[in-house]
C-alpha cells in the first residue's frame, strides 16, 4: 500500500532528469534525500548523519517531511513537551520506544558497587534496572576487560564504538528507570469471570487471585525477583513423575523401574510414522550449535 | 473487516519475518501474548496506563537469532544478518550457530565478527574509479584553492575560517566524517594564538647548548671591546653577564673566533660532545675550565629558555604574519596520473592535507569504506532494544529476556501502531488456520 501523492488533474508526470524517466515516487524520494556532493554523500538531509550529542535523529512523522534540511536550521515544531518523545522512533507507534545507553562511568560504577559486596537486588535498586540488565552489564563488562587484553581492537572498531556509543540517549535512573515490580500477565487472568457474592462481601486483589486459582501476585513479584523469570515458567513445566521401583523376588537378577509417562511423550511407539514432513516440525540444538530434528 | 485484516496482515508481515514464507510463520505464530503488569501501579489506584498487548503478536519472532543480531545494530537488516550466521560469523556462547532460527533464550551472549559489523554499519566501500573520480574533482579544487590563497592569502583565509565556523556550527552535535575535527582545523586554519604556540614550540625546540655558544660566538665575533651591552639585545639585561662570563672563558679559543665554518663546528662538538649511551662520542675537552664552561651554559639555557618564553607571550604575531606563514606554506597537489595508467597499477598516491591515502580506499582489503565512517540514513532506524544489552565495544550482546508489553510501550520494535497489529493479531488467531 503505497501513499500516493495528489495529482494534479492533469497528472503530474515529472519532466526526465538526467535522461532517466522519473516517477512521482522518484521525485518525492530525491526531494526528501536532498541534494548529493561529488562525494555522494546527501549533505543537507539531517536523518543522514548520526547524533553526537547522546540524543537521537528519528524522523517525526509525516508532516515534518519537510523539516530534515539541515540548511533550514533547527525546527521549532521539533521540541516536543513529551520528555519521551525524543525517545520514539517511528510516529505511527507511540508504543516502540528506543533504549537508552548505560554510559561508560555508569558501568564502572556497578561493576565496582557488585565488586564490593553488593547484593544484585540492591544494585537493582539504586540503578532502577532490573537484575538480568545488571548481570548482562556485567557480563559485557567482562567480555570488554578480555577483549581490550587480547588487543583484538582496530582503530576502525574503536571509532565505531564511539560514534555508537555518542548516537544514543545516556540512562538516567531517574528519568528512564525500571519498574522494578513487574511481573508476568498470567494468561487466566485474561479472560474474564463471573463469580456471585454478597454485596457486603470484600472482594480484593487476593481473592481475585484465589478465584483463578493464582498465588498472590506479591509471591510471584518474590520469586521473579529472586529466581529469576523462568522459575514461574519451569514450576509450571515441570510434572511429578510418579516412579517406583518393583518388589523384587527371590532370583530375580533385574530390578524394574516404573515411571509415569505420557503415551506419545517418551519413547517411539511401534507403528508411528515418522512426520518428518509435518509443518511445525520439532528441532532443537545440541551444545556444538548443531541442530537436529526432535523425535516426536 | 476482512479486508482490512488482510491488509494489516500484509502491512506487517512485510517488515516482522518478511523472510518467512507464511506456512512457516503459521507454525511459529502464538496466541498467547507476553505482557507485563506493574504492581505498584495497580496497587496505588492511580489512573494506569494501557497496555499494548498486541504489539506482541511478532514477539516470537523477536528469539530468533537472526533478528536479534539485526536488533542489536550489527546487521543492517535482518536478511543480513542471517547471511553473516549462515556464513559462521556469528557465535552464540562462544559456539558458532549457523542457524538463524536458534532461539535464543534470556541470559544468551552472542557476537558478530567485528570486522562483519563494520561492514554493515559503515559507508559503502567505493570502488577504485569511484575514488579516482571524487580524488581528482579534490585535487581540482585544492589546485583553485591553493591559486586562489596565494593570489589574496588575507581575504582567502578570512573566508575559510568563516566557512569552518559556518560548517562546524551547522554540523555541531551531528557526526560527519568530512568535517576535520577541532584540533584537526585549528591547526590547518587555526588562530594567531595556535600559530603564535607553534612558532614558540619550534623556538624552544631549537636551543641548545651549541646554539647558545655559536650565539654567543657571533656576537662577539670581529667586535673590539665585548661588554655586557653587546649580549643585552638577544639575552636581555639580566642574562648578558652570565654571557659575558661564558665569553671571557672562550675568549682565548683562536679556532672558535677566527677559524673557518667546519673548524667552529669541530670546535663546539669538543666543547660540548654528543652523548650515546652515556659515552662521549669523539674528541673532547676534559679540563676545568671547559667543564665550567658546560656548567654555565646549562645554567645560562635553562634562563634562556624562561626568558625566551616570557617574551614571547608578550608579543603578539599580526595577523599578516600569520596569513603569510599559512599561505606560504601551502602547496599544490602532484597531478593525478590518468585513469588508464591508474587501472594498470591499481593505486595511487593522495598527499592532500586532510587526506593521505585513497578516498575510501585507505585499506584497499577492508570490505568497506576506509577510515570506517557509518552510513549514512542509519539514524532514523537506530533503535537500541530494550531486550538486548549491547556492548558495541566489542560487537557482543546479551539478550537479557524475551521482550514484552507493558503499560505503555512495547519492547517489540515495530513502525506499525496498535490498530493494524490488533488487526494482523485478528486474522491470525481466527479458528481454523
Amino acid at each position: 500500500m503505497l501513499a500516493y501523492p495528489p495529482y494534479t488533474s492533469k497528472g503530474y508526470i515529472p519532466p526526465s532528469r538526467k535522461g532517466k524517466k522519473q516517477t512521482v515516487f522518484r521525485k518525492l524520494m530525491n526531494e526528501f534525500l536532498g541534494e548529493k556532493n561529488y562525494k555522494g554523500q546527501y549533505f543537507d538531509n539531517r536523518l543522514a548523519y548520526l547524533k553526537q550529542n547522546n540524543s537521537t535523529n528519528y524522523l517525526d512523522g509525516p508532516a515534518s517531511r519537510s523539516g530534515v534540511k539541515l540548511s533550514e536550521g533547527p525546527q521549532a515544531h521539533r521540541v516536543s513537551k513529551d520528555p519521551k518523545a525524543v525517545l520514539r522512533p517511528f510516529s505511527l507507534n507511540r508504543f516502540t520506544v528506543t533504549n537508552t545507553l548505560v554510559s561508560k562511568d555508569m558501568k564502572q560504577e556497578i561493576v565496582a558497587d557488585v565488586e564490593s559486596g553488593k547484593s544484585l537486588l540492591a544494585v537493582a535498586v539504586k540503578y532502577k534496572m532490573k537484575i538480568p540488565r545488571v548481570e548482562a552489564i556485567l557480563k559485557l563488562n567482562e567480555i570488554e576487560k578480555q577483549f581490550e587484553a587480547s588487543g583484538k581492537k582496530t582503530p576502525d572498531l574503536a571509532t565505531f564504538a564511539s560514534v555508537m556509543n555518542k548516537a544514543f540517549p545516556l540512562y538516567d535512573p531517574q528519568e528512564h528507570g525500571e519498574n522494578l515490580t513487574e511481573i508476568p500477565i498470567p494468561s487466566e487472568t485474561l479472560h474474564s469471570r463471573f463469580v456471585t457474592i454478597a454485596e457486603s462481601e470484600p472482594f480484593g486483589p487476593v481473592d481475585a487471585a484465589k478465584e483463578f486459582g493464582l498465588e498472590p501476585a506479591a509471591e510471584t513479584l518474590r520469586k521473579v525477583t529472586e529466581e529469576g523469570e523462568d522459575a514461574l515458567n519451569k514450576r509450571r513445566q515441570t510434572r511429578i513423575q510418579k516412579t517406583f521401583v518393583a518388589p523384587m523376588h527371590q532370583g530375580d537378577t533385574t530390578a524394574f523401574k516404573f515411571t509415569d509417562v505420557k503415551v506419545g511423550q517418551v519413547g517411539f511407539r511401534y507403528g508411528k510414522p515418522y512426520r518428518d514432513n509435518r509443518k511445525d516440525r520439532k528441532y532443537a540444538f545440541d551444545n556444538a550449535g548443531n541442530m537436529y530434528a526432535v523425535l516426536e | 473487516m476482512y479486508e482490512q485484516k488482510w491488509q494489516a496482515k500484509q502491512k506487517t508481515r512485510g517488515y516482522h519475518g518478511e523472510f518467512l514464507p507464511e506456512k512457516r510463520w503459521l507454525t511459529l505464530f502464538e496466541k498467547h501474548l507476553d505482557g507485563v503488569a506493574q504492581l505498584d501501579a495497580s496497587l496505588s489506584g492511580k489512573y494506569n496506563q494501557h497496555t499494548p498487548m498486541v504489539l506482541q503478536t511478532f514477539a516470537v519472532l523477536e528469539k530468533r537469532l537472526d533478528v536479534a543480531v539485526f536488533r542489536a545494530l550489527m546487521a543492517s537488516s535482518v536478511r543480513q544478518a542471517r547471511q553473516f550466521i549462515l556464513k559462521g560469523f556469528v557465535y552464540v556462547n562462544g559456539v558458532q550457530m549457523k542457524h538463524p532460527s536458534f532461539p535464543l533464550s534470556p541470559g544468551d551472549v552472542f557476537n558478530v565478527d567485528p570486522e562483519r559489523v563494520l561492514e554493515a554499519m559503515g559507508e559503502r566501500k567505493p570502488s577504485l574509479k569511484e575514488a579516482y573520480k571524487v580524488d581528482r574533482e579534490q585535487v581540482i579544487q585544492w589546485q583553485l584553492f591553493v591559486n586562489r590563497a596565494k593570489a589574496d592569502p588575507l581575504n582567502v583565509w578570512t573566508k575559510q575560517q568563516q566557512k569552518q565556523r559556518d560548517m562546524q556550527e551547522l554540523y555541531s552535535g551531528y557526526y560527519n566524517p568530512d568535517l576535520p575535527s577541532e584540533n584537526e582545523s585549528s591547526s590547518r586554519f587555526g588562530g594567531r594564538q595556535e600559530s603564535k604556540l607553534a612558532d614558540l614550540r619550534e623556538k624552544l625546540n631549537s636551543i641548545s647548548r651549541r646554539s647558545l655558544l655559536l650565539d654567543i660566538v657571533n656576537l662577539a665575533k670581529g667586535k673590539e671591546t665585548v661588554d655586557e651591552t653587546t649580549f643585552e639585545p638577544q639575552f636581555g639585561a639580566n642574562l648578558a653577564l652570565k654571557s659575558l662570563e661564558i665569553y671571557s672563558a672562550i675568549r682565548s679559543n683562536k679556532q672558535l673566533f677566527e677559524g673557518s665554518e667546519e673548524q667552529v663546528t669541530e670546535e663546539l662538538f669538543k666543547i660540548l660532545p654528543e652523548y650515546k649511551d652515556g659515552q662521549v662520542q669523539g674528541k673532547s675537552y676534559d679540563d676545568t675550565k671547559t667543564k665550567k664552561v658546560r656548567k654555565s651554559l646549562t645554567e645560562l639555557k635553562t634562563a634562556y629558555l624562561e626568558y625566551v618564553r616570557k617574551n614571547h607571550q608578550q608579543a603578539l604575531p599580526s595577523e599578516n604574519e600569520v596569513v603569510n606563514q599559512w599561505s606560504r606554506k601551502l602547496t599544490k597537489h602532484p597531478k593525478l596520473p590518468s585513469w588508464s595508467e591508474i587501472q594498470e597499477k591499481g593505486f595511487y598516491e593522495m598527499a592532500l592535507p586532510w587526506q593521505k591515502t585513497m578516498w575510501g580506499l585507505a585499506d584497499p582489503k577492508k570490505p568497506y569504506f576506509t577510515p570506517w565512517r557509518p552510513r549514512q540514513f542509519i539514524a532514523p532506524f537506530a533503535i537500541l532494544p530494550k531486550h538486548i544489552e549491547i556492548s558495541f565495544d566489542t560487537c557482543h550482546a546479551v539478550y537479557v529476556r524475551n521482550p514484552v508489553a507493558r503499560p505503555g510501550e512495547s519492547e517489540v520494535i515495530s513502525p506499525f501502531g496498535q490498530e493494524i497489529h490488533e488487526r494482523a493479531y485478528m486474522y491470525y488467531s481466527r479458528k481454523g488456520l
